[in-house]
């Protein structure tokens, strides 16, 4: 699943440590999360968006909404 | 670094501890047994009574029994995802590789003189595979 983890990310000038540290992940799971390569579950995937400010549609982005 | 101790957290740093102890002990077991199989140990399973060679043979599951306790403890209580799903993994391959193994094995017991003492490993083949996977996939993943 595509997202724009890496750009609000980078918006706030966080490291990647920084964002795992705000949601209290390891480092390689908001790597592996960034690059797509982990859907995060629900709950991860509110937290993220409380974050951020913004609602889990407008961070994941659904690569087949058929 | 997963196994670089300042990145664990206390949990894994118990979790890794507590494995690496059970590890050992299985191979301190390993040990134990292959001596008294070979008779080093003063006596032998030929001449000792039956219930000495119950008791050898049941003592590595002593180590085995903890790491099954240990495992999904410390899945309850790891909070972070994604690490339980790489752990999970290494667990899923690392039950695999040995059963692989004693089935190929198992099939060429004729072909195969040491077909017989293969399962005395499944323990040490399910850690090692185990911890093997978990490092490839936390280096992956960096």
């Amino acid at each position: 699943m595509k997202n724009r983890l890496r750009v609000l990310r980078a918006e706030r000038n966080w490291s990647q440590a920084d964002l795992a540290e705000r949601l209290e992940v390891s480092r390689q799971s908001v790597n592996a999360i960034e690059t797509g390569k982990f859907d995060p579950s629900l709950p991860l995937a509110f937290r993220i968006a409380r974050l951020f400010n913004s609602s889990i549609e407008s961070i994941f982005l659904d690569s087949d909404p058929d | 670094m997963l196994f670089c101790r300042k990145k664990l957290n206390p949990l894994q740093r118990r979790f890794a501890t507590l494995f690496f102890v059970t590890l050992i002990a299985t191979a301190l077991l390993f040990m134990l047994e292959v001596s008294f199989n070979v008779g080093h140990l003063g006596f032998s399973p030929h001449t000792s009574p039956l219930a000495l060679c119950y008791v050898f043979s049941l003592l590595p599951v002593i180590p085995f029994l903890a790491m099954m306790l240990l495992i999904p403890r410390y899945l309850r209580q790891e909070k972070d995802e994604f690490v339980r799903t790489l752990v999970l993994r290494a667990l899923l391959l690392g039950f695999a590789v040995p059963m692989v193994v004693d089935t190929v094995v198992g099939f060429a017991w004729k072909a195969a003189p040491f077909a017989d003492a293969m399962p005395m490993f499944n323990v040490d083949l399910f850690c090692i595979t185990a911890l093997f996977v978990l490092a490839f996939q936390v280096r992956r993943y960096q």
